[in-house]
């Protein structure tokens, strides 16, 4: 028994996923692919393990025919040849690079299979409202409110959109509605960056309520813990 | 372990309906008509040819659905569920595909093909208007369909009309300054092809598809496609003679197009849109319709909006339901199952070998000559 499977022995179904979740992290900016589509990714491979079992479908597999699936969902055409090569290389760093044999046409089929599978697992349901739009707009709200010198010397946008980026790394983020996803995000960097909203204590409501009515500093909170919690199993995990 | 008795929760298997006969042949794939075993209900399956695809699931049958998901309205057909087939050794250990529509009992050629189907003007009112409240409901969700046709807007025995057939469909954006789209323009049967993409557009929106109306609107009394090219160049001279010469005087920046300079259109015509038709169209505001239909310049061709609020709509007799005329008819009038008419020369073939196998994929199934022998000289 190597070493790697000795690992994933031991290791829980939750941090499995979270390999193969960053796995998709590492594949997606290889193949030029941008933070909507390796969302839609994320999003995929997460909503696929909501209906089957970590020991049933290989995990990189799985990932590798997400990344395949969200490149046509969101119109960024991939060749699967790249998709093949690109991930079998992030996978096996060390070994050499594929051939065109029987290896990498046998590698191509499983994904081309496994892309109809996932598509009838999901119910032909693969469409994703991204965050993403909503954390722009809200954005591009909250900085008329700064001043911008203040706007241009705290990082808050950046911030904000690593943050969400990495809440796909959890499966929780199926649950929360696009508006609060973005809301949560753009908060967490406020309070990173250490910056409030500009003229909050004369405001008749706080900033989220205004742009976002359905939710409250509740919700938000929950949402938060979620993000937060990415950051914490990513430092626990062996490296 | 034996794997044709698993059980699959997540995709039924088409079994659950009893086919009853072909009705069609899509863009992608064969039409069927077939019944649920359980509850009866009439339903048409259409099967995603998957044999051939080396990059896996066809990317344009993942558009028709993820399209066709989003759009739920009266006037746009209605995708009840996608079904499978299980793989066996007739097709290759791959089993396919089937989207389950809703039933309709006819489509518009069939209905026109047909000369004891008769529509008054107020039936006719009330076809358009369904069609353009279905375009109008499609593009506001940022959908183009790409392949307005008669054959492919479905009427209930009910009289309701359904825009059918996504599978060119796509959506579009609004361009951002300075960056333009780049959508391929090998889309829309040829009959049906706005004057833009016959000039290679890639930048388009809306507006092709409200061309595609105009040539519907004008169908409803022609009872045939008014422009039959067998080519782009042939589609482009036919244009010209209806809608007067495509030059830069009534389309600003219609020069810019690579293909301007390259097809060969006919200077000097006079645009006699209305001139022509009023043989067949005898109401004025139908006619002004249409004109604002066909217009060349796609900036100027009127918007599913302003062609709601057009006169035609809103002057006696007023649009009136289809379901006492259609209640004539007791057999379901399809194109695909309509009998050909005698082509009234050699041409026809030729047009629908084009359409068929033209280079967009669009598929134009047995289009008929008309039999009226004025027809040539009118158009």
């Amino acid at each position: 028994m190597d070493m790697t499977t000795f690992v994933s022995c031991t290791m829980t179904d939750e941090q499995q996923h979270r390999l193969a979740v960053k796995f998709i992290f590492k594949c997606c900016p290889k193949l030029n692919l941008n933070d909507t589509t390796l969302s839609s990714a994320c999003v995929l491979y997460h909503r696929f393990y909501n209906h089957c079992e970590v020991e049933d479908y290989d995990q990189y597999t799985i990932a590798a025919t997400a990344i395949y699936l969200a490149t046509k969902v969101e119109e960024q055409h991939t060749r699967l040849r790249d998709i093949v090569n690109v991930c079998h290389r992030t996978k096996h760093p060390s070994r050499p690079l594929l051939e065109l044999n029987l290896e990498f046409w046998n590698l191509r089929d499983t994904i081309a299979a496994c892309e109809l599978f996932m598509m009838r697992v999901l119910k032909f349901e693969v469409t994703y409202v991204h965050p993403h739009k909503y954390l722009l707009h809200y954005l591009m709200s909250l900085s008329n409110l700064f001043r911008k010198r203040d706007w241009r010397h705290y990082p808050i946008s950046d911030t904000a959109w690593s943050i969400l980026r990495d809440s796909f790394l959890s499966s929780s983020c199926l649950e929360h509605a696009p508006q609060l996803h973005a809301i949560a995000a753009i908060d967490l960097a406020l309070q990173c960056c250490k910056v409030e909203v500009p003229l909050s204590k004369h405001a008749k409501f706080p900033w989220w309520k205004a742009l976002y009515d359905a939710c409250s500093y509740k919700d938000i909170v929950k949402v938060q813990v979620d993000m937060v919690d990415v950051y914490e199993i990513v430092s626990a995990e062996p490296s | 372990m034996a794997t044709s008795n698993l059980d699959f929760p997540f995709c039924h298997d088409v079994g659950k309906y009893e086919r009853i006969t072909k009705i069609g042949q899509g863009t992608f794939g064969e039409v069927f008509k077939a019944r649920d075993r359980k509850t009866g209900r009439l339903v048409a399956l259409k099967k995603v040819i998957m044999e051939n695809e080396k990059e896996g699931f066809p990317i344009t049958a993942l558009r028709e659905i993820k399209i066709l998901q989003l759009l739920k309205h009266e006037n746009v057909v209605d995708l009840i569920e996608i079904c499978r087939t299980k793989p066996t050794q007739f097709n290759r250990s791959k089993g396919s595909i089937y989207l389950v529509f809703e039933f309709c009992a006819h489509d518009l050629a069939g209905l026109l093909s047909n000369a004891n189907v008769k529509f008054t003007l107020g039936e006719i009112k009330k076809t358009m208007l369904q069609l353009l409240e279905g375009l109008f409901y499609i593009h506001r969700n940022k959908i183009l369909h790409r392949d307005m046709k008669a054959a492919n807007v479905l009427i209930t025995k009910n009289g309701v009309l359904k825009l059918a057939d996504f599978g060119l469909a796509r959506a579009f954006s609004f361009t951002k300054s300075g960056q333009a789209n780049r959508y391929t323009n090998r889309v829309v049967t040829l009959w049906y092809r706005p004057p833009e993409l016959l000039l290679g557009d890639r930048d388009y929106g809306p507006p092709i598809d409200l061309w595609g109306a105009g040539c519907i609107m004008t169908e409803m009394w022609t009872r045939s496609p008014i422009m039959q090219g067998h080519t782009e160049q042939q589609q482009l001279t036919l244009i010209s003679q209806l809608c007067g010469s495509i030059a830069p005087q009534v389309w600003p920046g219609v020069e810019k197009y690579d293909l301007f300079q390259k097809m060969d259109l006919p200077k000097g015509q006079k645009r006699k849109v209305k001139e022509r038709l009023k043989a067949y169209v005898r109401d004025q505001y139908a006619l002004d319709l249409i004109d604002k239909l066909l217009t060349l310049d796609p900036k100027h061709r009127i918007d599913s909006d302003e062609a709601l609020n057009h006169d035609f709509f809103w002057t006696e007799p007023l649009p009136c339901d289809l379901m006492n005329m259609l209640s004539q008819h007791k057999t379901s009038m399809f194109e695909y199952l309509a009998p050909p008419r005698k082509p009234n020369h050699a041409q026809g073939s030729s047009a629908q070998a084009h359409a068929r196998h033209g280079p967009h994929g669009a598929v134009a199934h047995q289009q008929q000559q008309p039999t009226d022998p004025s027809y040539d000289r009118i158009f």
